[in-house]
């Protein structure tokens, strides 16, 4: 790897931003994560209610990436195969006909609508970035991500994603109601003009790739890896050293996938800034978005009232930074 | 670039090390002037430049101590305000990757003086605290009350051990103060008015010497004087005369020459001077060897003490010091005189006082005096007036005259005007001024 490359990647992930930030109001916050998990090769987790740009969002980045972009609408009777693919008969013989997953960028629109069943076949092919129909296993393509969004409010009629299926995601990003600012340029660029125009491609597959590939080798220091693994360990209710919050409220804490979550986001976060080094504030930033759908709080803490940030709020005070 | 890396690091290390270095400093030297207080408060002065020596001691073994490098990485970078670029280029030197490297070290400038700003602060006022102890203390000889005569004549042989122990700038400081309190017999004053009639520091023994020499000279000029005042024109006596002017001291050889210009001779003038110098050179001789012998008899009298001097005592030139017995007999004296006419002095007897409410006018204040100077005071009463000399080893007779008085007496004898500064100078030495 060259610097030359480092600084055309940096330079292409600022126009990414720059496009993406001229479709989506407001959001920047989530717009972030969304970046980090496509630098870190993860996936997120979109929660909010409907209405708030979430698919927007996503069409946007996809065109703006000039990648592939696929939708799916989960629904109860959405099938495995519906996502995956299917063998189908032909003059040939059988022959494979790819499902909505082998796309670069893929929207699951309300995956909590869908059956455990398809959750599942959609989340072991997030994990595995590989589909196995029949006997024959079709490998996604690369980049892979996979934005999913879910409804927190309307519980009726979904299958709430297991913990162990949620924990697949390496970010969850919380999408907010806009402002009154916000929701007036919504509302002006909705309604003027020709409507909402979604942006030209500014980035190929290989800068995607490249940009991948320097987050990977971006360098952290030990202190940096000992103070989240710390981090992810003093939100398990059994650990010595956990806060009060967390032995009180805590059912299971972070996987070793949060570590993973904090590192990668810090990473991606870092090297969006501009820099090429790790900062506290880094880990900071990402702590919410990493580990916020991975603590698994119990029924006294839904009792009481206690939300899973308020416990993390407690772990980060806890822990002192390197 | 590797090799810039791991200098900036290495200077990291350095500088963390001599921070640590600096804050045990300033600990311990804290610390230790709290002991030096706390030991001086107790009258156990431990005063020695080992003992802020000592203070090193800590500085070294923290500057010693192990670091723990990676932690302080964390500290440093942020000290320098430099974020986490200090373990980024670690983390990058240790993967050796160079690309990153390279891109940590491009701006990277660390203002290392960061690294001790609070530090430097803390250590400057505890260096502050030491330099002002590590001055000099003053002598203690010179707050001591005054000894009685034997003891303090008894100094300068027994105390040489000690004061060889003294730091040097403490006795500089002990030499550039005269050591002569008042009433003790230690002092003599001649040394220095000697040196001032000649205009030169010398010995006792050379300012002796020199005063015999000049007395024979004057005396031979007195007599050459009474033969040319004879037979004026004398071509002997006056080149006689020349030669010995050439050899006096200049202020008096230029006076007299001035009285014997040539064609305008005040032979008298001449020999008034002459006879004044005379009696002054005797005077000053005289006091001299007394004072010689006085410093000769130190040890002896430091060792065998020395008598009691009471009630009068005479002067080697006759005149005579009332002590303090002596001059409060005199005072009850007179009272009962006054008490026996029922009036003060100067009074007279009057009309008496009417009672009634106090009549209010307007007086002047008497001038209270906040300090007496020597010759003031009711010990004046003992003072006679004269050419006073000094009383070689007796304490508490020993009265010091005013100007006023030295003016007066200058001018109630015959003493030269080049010589009158001198006499002032030497009253003021006297009486302890400038």
């Amino acid at each position: 790897m060259e610097r030359t490359e480092i600084d055309k990647a940096q330079e292409a992930l600022s126009k990414l931003k720059d496009a993406i930030s001229a479709v989506i109001v407001g959001q920047k916050d989530v717009i972030e994560v969304v970046l980090w998990a496509l630098l870190s090769r993860g996936h997120v987790l979109l929660e909010g209610v409907p209405g708030l740009g979430k698919t927007l969002l996503v069409r946007a980045l996809s065109r703006a990436l000039g990648l592939s972009f696929s939708r799916i609408q989960c629904t109860p009777d959405l099938m495995p195969a519906d996502i995956l693919g299917t063998n189908v008969f032909s003059e040939d013989g059988f022959r494979f006909l790819p499902g909505p997953i082998f796309a670069h960028v893929v929207l699951a629109d309300e995956i909590n609508r869908a059956t455990p069943k398809t959750q599942s076949a959609l989340l072991e092919a997030m994990q595995e970035r590989q589909a196995t129909v029949g006997n024959i296993t079709h490998p996604l393509p690369d980049p892979f991500i996979v934005l999913a969004t879910q409804n927190p409010i309307e519980m009726e009629g979904t299958y709430p994603l297991p913990e162990a299926q949620v924990d697949r995601f390496l970010f969850k990003a919380e999408v907010r109601y806009p402002e009154e600012r916000e929701l007036v340029e919504i509302i002006r660029r909705n309604t003027e003009g020709e409507g909402l125009v979604l942006p030209d491609p500014v980035l190929t597959r290989e800068d995607v790739l490249l940009c991948q590939r320097v987050v990977r080798e971006f360098p952290v220091h030990e202190e940096f890896l000992s103070y989240v693994a710390k981090l992810v360990l003093a939100t398990h209710p059994g650990r010595k050293g956990a806060p009060p919050a967390v032995q009180k409220y805590v059912l299971y804490g972070a996987s070793p996938r949060g570590g993973l979550a904090l590192i990668l986001g810090a990473k991606a976060r870092a090297f969006l800034s501009g820099r090429f080094h790790l900062e506290v504030e880094d880990i900071g930033r990402a702590f919410r978005p990493a580990l916020i759908h991975r603590l698994i709080l119990n029924f006294r803490a839904e009792a009481e009232g206690v939300t899973p940030w308020q416990v993390l709020e407690e772990v980060w005070e806890a822990v002192p930074p390197p | 670039m590797v090799e810039k890396a791991q200098a900036i690091l290495g200077k990291v290390k350095f500088f963390l090390r001599l921070r640590r270095a600096l804050l045990a400093l300033s600990f311990s030297l804290f610390f230790e002037l709290l002991l030096f207080q706390i030991l001086r408060a107790l009258g156990l002065p431990l005063f020695s430049p080992a003992f802020f020596g000592a203070a090193l001691a800590p500085a070294v073994l923290a500057s010693l101590f192990p670091l723990r490098f990676s932690r302080a990485l964390f500290w440093a970078s942020r000290r320098l305000r430099l974020g986490g670029k200090l373990p980024g280029l670690a983390a990058a030197l240790s993967r050796k990757n160079t690309v990153f490297l390279a891109a940590l070290l491009e701006d990277l400038l660390p203002p290392w003086p960061r690294l001790f700003v609070p530090e430097v602060f803390a250590l400057l006022p505890a260096l502050l605290l030491c330099g002002l102890f590590l001055l000099p203390l003053p002598s203690p000889r010179i707050s001591e009350p005054a000894l009685p005569a034997g003891e303090a004549v008894s100094v300068p042989a027994e105390s040489a051990p000690e004061e060889k122990a003294a730091t040097p700038s403490s006795a500089r400081a002990e030499k550039e103060i005269p050591r002569f309190p008042p009433g003790t017999s230690s002092f003599s004053p001649y040394p220095l008015l000697l040196a001032g009639l000649y205009g030169e520091e010398m010995t006792l023994e050379e300012a002796l010497r020199r005063l015999s020499e000049e007395e024979g000279l004057l005396r031979r000029l007195a007599e050459l004087l009474g033969q040319a005042s004879a037979e004026p024109g004398n071509e002997e006596v006056a080149q006689e005369v020349a030669g010995i002017l050439s050899s006096l001291r200049p202020d008096l050889g230029r006076a007299l020459s001035q009285a014997l210009e040539p064609g305008n001779e005040d032979w008298a003038e001449a020999q008034a001077i002459v006879s004044a110098a005379l009696e002054g050179l005797s005077h000053l001789q005289m006091e001299a060897q007394g004072a010689e012998g006085e410093e000769g008899g130190e040890v002896a009298l430091g060792t065998g003490g020395q008598s009691e001097v009471s009630g009068e005592s005479r002067e080697p030139n006759g005149e005579i010091l009332l002590d303090e017995e002596a001059q409060a007999q005199m005072r009850q004296e007179l009272a009962e005189a006054q008490e026996g006419l029922g009036l003060g002095a100067g009074w007279e007897r009057g009309e008496p006082v009417q009672p009634g409410p106090p009549e209010k006018r307007e007086v002047e204040a008497e001038p209270r005096l906040t300090a007496v100077r020597p010759g003031e005071g009711p010990w004046r009463t003992g003072v006679a007036l004269g050419l006073p000399g000094e009383n070689p080893g007796e304490e508490g007779n020993f009265f010091p005259i005013s100007p006023q008085e030295v003016e007066l007496l200058l001018r109630e004898r015959p003493i030269p005007p080049s010589l009158r500064e001198l006499v002032r100078r030497y009253f003021e030495i006297l009486s302890g001024g400038e």
